[in-house]
């Protein structure tokens, strides 16, 4: 009786590791959030250089796999640092206030050919919103580099109006200066 | 002490004899100055006009500098914030002047020292430093306000503003020691030793904050400016430290 009661109370506290899809690790060196907007009429292109990420994937069992990302948004980088001072400033981010940019899946469902959709909240600044991104899953293999360990690629591309989130007050929108879409890039490669 | 004065004064200074005794009783260390007499007082006074007006001049031109050549952070603020950015850019072009006009105080130049002489150049010296000290504090404070005090990320994107940084600590220290030496009881060799040391490493490193803080020195006129002031200033250092090194 002993027995099966442990079985049971085993079952019940590892259930939600068994349910999980296998972890991955971010290969920090080969994963970029970058982004773009439209300055007056040049791009401007830019990418966040520190986040931290939980990522649980199976290709072949998508409703078990979870995508959360925390982006700091200090960490932004346009390469002039004036830009991301004025960026990072109550102008733009007010990254006093809001120092991440949050992520956190809640569904990831399988829809054509390799590509995996993945609904999940998007949180910038005070404003959450959910959004469904498309991830191309590239496959995965060996890594070339390091004999043992499995490399997968994935990227997603959406763009979202940063006006919603409340990142700028749209007074550079209206003088024509910034524009109001951001297109946003994400390239993973994730190891294990 | 006053008796040693007294003698010196016997000996006589020339026509300055007593204003430099008036000197040596407020500043002992500036003994070592001797005004020179060659100088009429006429061209004296005419000579001190036009250092005085070059000087007027010079602050002027750096003045308009964020007026007539602003740069692209500037265009990026409004209202208050863009009065923060300008008068925080006066305020540091001032005292990369008056940094210059500092080492020309103590270069110990024969022509500045019979327009001067040696107890008003001290005298000019001081109160230079002391508005320097005020400046300099206020400078990186209207810097900060025009972006809304956004701290500075470490990042090597940043290292003109480090630099600026470290520029700021270096100055509030020399003038901290030479305001309270007495009070630090630092003994007066050792303190001219850190104070000659600091001025050398803060006028050394000053280009690379100027230079590659601001768009506005990047190119054009502003940029040559900048690049003569620095020049002319490093030749006036390395003649001051000759001079020291060869008691010349």
């Amino acid at each position: 009786m002993k027995r099966i009661i442990l079985a049971l109370l085993l079952f019940v506290v590892m259930g939600p590791f068994q349910a999980m899809a296998q972890e991955w690790k971010l290969d920090t060196a080969h994963t970029n959030f970058y982004f773009e907007v439209k300055h007056t009429y040049a791009i401007v292109r830019g990418q966040f250089m520190d986040y931290t990420g939980e990522v649980y994937f199976d290709p072949e069992n998508p409703a078990k796999s979870k995508f959360n990302f925390d982006i700091k948004v200090d960490s932004v980088d346009t390469k002039i640092g004036k830009r991301d001072t004025h960026l990072r400033s109550p102008d733009f981010f007010d990254t006093g206030k809001y120092p991440l940019i949050i992520f956190r899946s809640s569904k990831v469902s399988r829809g054509k050919d390799n590509v995996y959709i993945v609904d999940g909240t998007l949180t910038i600044k005070d404003v959450s919103k959910n959004l469904s991104l498309e991830f191309v899953y590239h496959g995965q293999k060996d890594n070339p580099l390091k004999p043992g360990e499995t490399v997968a690629g994935l990227d997603s591309r959406l763009t979202i109006d940063r006006l919603e989130y409340n990142v700028g007050d749209g007074k550079f929108y209206k003088m024509g200066v910034v524009d109001k879409d951001v297109n946003i890039a994400f390239t993973m490669e994730l190891l294990r | 002490m006053k008796r040693k004065e007294c003698k010196r004064n016997s000996k006589g200074y020339g026509l300055l004899g007593e204003q430099l005794l008036q000197s040596y009783r407020r500043v002992p260390y500036n003994k070592h100055m001797p005004s020179s007499q060659s100088f009429a007082a006429r061209n004296r006074v005419l000579l001190g006009t036009l250092l005085v007006l070059l000087t007027i001049v010079l602050l002027a031109g750096g003045w308009a500098i964020p007026y007539k050549f602003q740069s692209f952070s500037i265009l990026y603020k409004f209202g208050k914030l863009k009065l923060f950015l300008r008068y925080g850019k006066v305020i540091g072009i001032t005292v990369v002047l008056l940094l210059f006009y500092q080492v020309l105080l103590t270069s110990r130049l024969k022509f500045m020292e019979q327009v001067f002489s040696a107890g008003k150049l001290l005298l000019l010296h001081r109160i230079n430093g002391i508005i320097i000290t005020c400046l300099i504090a206020a400078h990186p404070v209207l810097i900060k306000a025009s972006e809304n005090f956004t701290p500075y990320t470490f990042t090597k994107k940043y290292y003109p503003e480090f630099v600026g940084i470290a520029l700021l600590l270096i100055l509030l220290i020399l003038s901290a020691t030479a305001i309270f030496r007495n009070f630090l009881k630092m003994p007066y060799p050792r303190w001219r030793l850190l104070h000659r040391l600091g001025a050398t490493l803060v006028l050394l490193i000053v280009p690379a904050h100027v230079l590659w803080v601001s768009d506005t020195f990047k190119s054009g006129l502003p940029r040559s400016a900048a690049l003569t002031i620095f020049t002319l200033n490093f030749l006036l250092l390395l003649i001051v430290w000759l001079k020291r090194l060869f008691k010349m």
